[in-house]
């Protein structure tokens, strides 16, 4: 193979001058092309190698329901052939001739492609990464045989039950838009996926002004800057911005908290999972910050949450965690409960939660020791300049490079107070989505049903009887009535009607007997009578209809459910 | 601040020699403190990086109390000392971004502690205090123990977990290696906090235990520091387990039943001793046949998304293929087959080559911390000498191609299978074929 010799050009011949330095860590250099490709090089001699990424503001955000999983691909066909090496085997010859280490991600909002290789063939990554960047060739068969390898990563996932909860509470957190939150993708969709299908991407976001080059090791950021202009001075920009030009939808808030459970015969112990739509970088950085101090908070040993639950024995494992993004960033809590006491640390989790954003929930050293925890986090990640560059692409992707480099300081301003209102914002009060993962069997031996229930629709807890009967207690009314008073005691703030039909030829007094035995029940298990839209004219409520039909008659046979919006 | 990602799984070749790593061995000294050693590599980031290992790992308990060794890192690191209450021990971690943990493996334990070079001093302490006088407490027994079998629990849902122990049971039975470190639900029953206790007492001597010390830190300093948390460490009388080479002269089949959405193989091949000229050749063989799997199974027929081969260069060493596959008597069949070419044709002069440049790669990222540097330089320690992992690049680099292709017929005889997923795809026959 072809080994180039290193020419590099003097920084005096660069035409643009450097970014602005004055906020940048010292080792931190940065430009921007004409065409609006960014640069970012971080010198760093800890070892003779250099880490070439390309970042481009491309993954599951952006995708629609008939997108969802193509960015994913995408980044798979990029180690495949271009124009430069006509076939995956030539472009794999080429890496051994380099002696290149690679790699890609897809996420949320990020899609980053990486070289890592000997200091001394820096030029000769850069030339790589701009074949693969800019001339892909989408060869049809290549696309045909890399689907069942993106569907074998896509199966390697679903076989561990924790995916199934995952993958359950996402598409309840994030409802219509889910695929923009899921980058592994529908693997239907990446199936059918086509040439054009991958061009359109290209087309939309694959621009230097929508990417940034990161360079990080021993290397010297003139030179490198100089051979960047040299090689990809002359990719065209778009001319658009492509976040403009299509947009990304907000998500819709969590309307109303929900419950979900997910039996699965793999699954060994129980685990909680609960999420919130969390704050992002372009509507409230404030409390980007303060939610990571208060995760870290949270995760002290010393820290009330893990005393209360873990060293209690409660639980095994609590975790608190929350996810910068630039649309919205999720609130996770995972908590592995002992099985014998799962009923208590549910209750203890919920106890911690709603003391959260009280005066004394936790010390000021406490608050100290979150922010000097993540300063000393940000060292530990220095120290690996080959992973170290990805932290920073993920901050040009999820908020700017700015952010990043003044994050500590910024921690560092986080007050008691930002962290009750970022609580108060986000948390405390607020809707949202938790679920469970049991094996079968579990929620019957454990009782769960007595404190979890899976959440159904309004439509789903339609009670039906039998003619003239009060069948509250049948199975199925049962669950569903076991699920609604759950549903109303999560959901505090929700009112409902109820609404009770009968029809001709049942006893006349049948339909206000159902109301009221519905009614009792609702009292009984401690939902206030107020929470119930339309007691005062119950006989507004019951509903006689006329049916003709059997079938008619035992649909009409019922108690039916409705939120009532304030 | 996390990030949820999806890996493209890579093919990791390098091409270029490994002049510089001779620049690590010369900063590497071995350092004996009072008769006890301490394996020391000054360096100039902020990070420290200190571990004591514990030799002998599997070799150190008895199948019945799988998990005692773990189980009394667990306590002595989480549970506080004599001097430290644990909620003292745990806050001034905290304060200091330190961390200091405990974690048993096949042939060794060791118990890490990190943290920034201003606080060494005040970490040490309390890591002085973790290894010669931990509480031991009853309730924190309790605690660990419910702790670890709802890790093992967990462990079972996770397929690759539950691959390995089903692998090294079946290819290791009635030696060390069928032992699993994490325990058993049924050993964690049974284990009591004396046993705990002795354990600890047993393993934590001047012969069987050693530091390695990877940091911004003073000699001097370092070895005031040992003197006085060695002192009252009793000498000891150690004598470290001989390793046992497999003998797999034929194929069999170790299967499971598991509904999942994919399905699970892992085959265990024999493989020479830790750092023989063998074992060097061997880890290039399986470098070479990882990437021709790749090749043949992911590339050329899309069989399955993670196909590997990696040498395991363990006191007791074993070599592995591995696959997930929705179709696994193809993809089986695509190994079989891959194994049978290389042990009749052998790898190429330039397949060589080009597999020795690699592991520079690798190499140098595993430079890059301190903790990984500590892990290494122990590692092949417990196995012989720290200096196997510092001219690793130039062990490797010595090997020539007919070597490879030797270790390679003369290693690969027979497959111990394992396999954990739909019985119905695939009949024992394609598993049970001659090489």
């Amino acid at each position: 193979m072809l080994k180039k010799l290193l020419i590099f050009i003097g920084a005096a011949a660069l035409s643009l001058p450097a970014i602005a330095q004055e906020k940048l860590p010292d080792n931190f250099f940065m430009k921007k092309l004409n065409n609006g490709l960014e640069i970012l090089v971080i010198e760093d001699a800890n070892v003779p190698l250099a880490t070439i990424e390309i970042v481009v503001k491309n993954g599951a955000y952006t995708e629609d329901p008939e997108y969802n999983g193509l960015s994913h691909l995408y980044e798979h066909m990029f180690f495949k052939a271009n124009k430069t090496y006509p076939s995956q085997k030539a472009f794999l010859d080429r890496v051994n001739d380099l002696g290149i280490s690679f790699n890609g991600t897809t996420s949320d909002e990020r899609v980053n492609y990486f070289v890592t290789l000997s200091k001394d063939k820096v030029t000769e990554g850069l030339d790589f990464i701009n074949s693969a960047i800019r001339y892909p060739l989408f060869d049809t068969t290549e696309m045909r045989k890399e689907n069942p390898v993106v569907a074998g990563e896509f199966q390697r996932a679903e076989s561990n039950p924790f995916f199934g909860l995952f993958d359950r509470m996402n598409k309840e957190v994030w409802q219509d838009n889910y695929s923009r939150k899921n980058p592994i993708g529908d693997y239907k969709i990446i199936y059918s996926a086509t040439a054009e299908k991958m061009n359109v991407i290209k087309n939309k976001y694959y621009f230097p002004n929508n990417s940034l080059l990161a360079v990080c090791g021993d290397v010297d950021h003139n030179k490198v800057f100089a051979e960047i202009e040299r090689i990809y001075g002359d990719w065209a920009p778009s001319g658009f911005d492509p976040f403009q030009k299509w947009p990304i939808p907000e998500f819709k808030p969590i309307e109303y908290a929900k419950q979900v459970v997910i039996e699965s015969p793999n699954a060994q112990v129980p685990l909680f999972m609960l999420t919130y739509h969390g704050p992002d970088t372009r509507n409230d950085i404030n409390a980007t910050y303060a939610a990571d101090v208060f995760s870290y908070i949270l995760q002290q040993k010393n820290a009330k949450l893990y005393k209360e639950l873990v060293e209690t024995g409660l639980a095994f494992q609590v975790n608190v965690g929350y996810q910068t993004a630039k649309y919205v960033g999720p609130i996770q809590i995972i908590m592995v409960p002992s099985p014998r006491k799962i009923k208590e640390a549910y209750e203890v989790l919920w106890k911690n939660i709603n003391e959260w954003d009280s005066d004394d929930y936790f010390s000021d050293e406490q608050l100290q020791t979150a922010k000097d925890m993540l300063s000393i986090q940000e060292e530990y990640g220095k120290e690996k300049p080959s992973n170290y560059i990805h932290t920073v692409t993920f901050w040009w992707c999820s908020a700017t490079i700015p952010y990043y480099t003044n994050y500590e300081s910024n921690l560092q301003k986080v007050t008691r107070e930002d962290i009750k209102n970022y609580v108060r914002k986000y948390i405390k009060g607020k809707p949202y989505v938790m679920g469970v993962m049991l094996r079968d069997g579990m929620k019957k031996s454990m009782n769960t049903n007595s404190f979890f229930a899976p959440t159904m629709s309004m439509e789903e807890y339609t009670l039906n009887f039998n003619l003239n009967e009060l069948n509250l207690a049948e199975e199925k009314n049962a669950e569903k009535m076991n699920s609604l008073i759950q549903w109303l005691k999560i959901n505090p703030s929700a009112n409902i009607s109820l609404e009770a039909y009968t029809h001709d030829g049942e006893k006349k007094s049948i339909g206000s007997e159902r109301y009221e035995a519905v009614l009792a029940a609702l009292k009984n298990a401690g939902i206030a009578e107020t929470r119930i839209i339309g007691t005062m004219n119950k006989a507004f409520q019951v509903k006689k209809v006329k049916a003709d039909t059997e079938e008619l008659k035992a649909a009409n046979r019922k108690v039916t459910f409705s939120i009532v919006k304030k | 601040m996390k990030k949820i990602v999806i890996s493209f799984l890579s093919a990791a070749v390098l091409l270029w020699t490994g002049a510089v790593q001779a620049q690590s061995k010369k900063t590497v000294e071995e350092i004996m403190v009072d008769g006890y050693k301490v394996i020391y590599k000054p360096t100039a980031n902020k990070i420290v990086s200190v571990r004591l290992f514990i030799k002998g790992g599997t070799a150190n308990y008895t199948k019945d109390k799988e998990g005692v060794e773990n189980l009394a890192l667990d306590i002595a690191t989480n549970g506080g000392t004599s001097k430290y209450s644990k909620s003292d021990l745990n806050r001034q971690l905290d304060r200091m971004g330190s961390e200091i943990s405990g974690t048993s493996g096949l042939d060794h334990a060791n118990i890490a502690m990190s943290c920034i070079s201003k606080n060494f001093d005040a970490t040490w302490a309390i890591f002085e205090d973790v290894i010669t006088s931990p509480l031991f407490d009853e309730a924190e027994f309790k605690k660990q123990t419910e702790a670890m079998v709802s890790n093992v629990q967990q462990g079972k849902s996770d397929p690759d977990t539950y691959l390995n122990d089903m692998a090294m049971n079946d290819a290791f039975a009635n030696l060390n290696y069928d032992k699993k470190t994490s325990g058993s639900e049924e050993s964690l029953a049974k284990i009591t906090l004396d046993d705990v206790k002795s354990h600890y007492k047993k393993v934590m001597n001047k012969k069987q235990t050693f530091l390695v010390v990877v940091g911004n830190i003073d000699k001097a300093q370092l070895i005031e520091k040992v003197k006085k948390m060695i002192k009252s460490m009793p000498e000891g009388n150690y004598t470290p387990a001989k390793g046992t080479l497999l003998t797999i002269n034929s194929s069999t089949l170790n299967p499971e039943d598991r509904k999942m959405a994919t399905n699970y193989i892992r085959g265990v091949i024999n493989g020479p001793a830790y750092g023989t000229e063998e074992s060097y050749a061997m880890q290039l063989a399986f470098g070479i046949l990882y990437d021709r799997l790749f090749d043949e199974i992911r590339t050329k027929r899309s069989l399955s998304y993670a196909p590997a081969a990696y040498y395991q260069s363990n006191v007791n060493p074993c070599a592995n293929v591995y696959v997930t596959t929705t179709d696994p008597a193809q993809a089986v069949q695509v190994i079989i087959d891959e194994l049978k070419k290389v042990k009749t044709e052998g790898y190429s002069e330039t397949e060589v080559k080009n597999q020795k440049s690699a592991y520079i790669t690798t190499y140098y990222m595993g430079l890059e911390t301190n903790a990984a540097q500590s892990n290494g330089l122990g590692n092949a320690e417990v196995k012989g000498s720290y200096k196997n992992y510092v001219d690793f690049i130039s062990n490797i680099n010595k090997v020539p191609a007919k070597d490879v292709n030797a270790v390679v017929k003369k290693y690969i005889q027979g497959i111990r299978w394992s396999y954990l997923g739909d019985l119905t795809k695939v009949k024992s026959d394609i598993f049970l074929q001659k090489l």
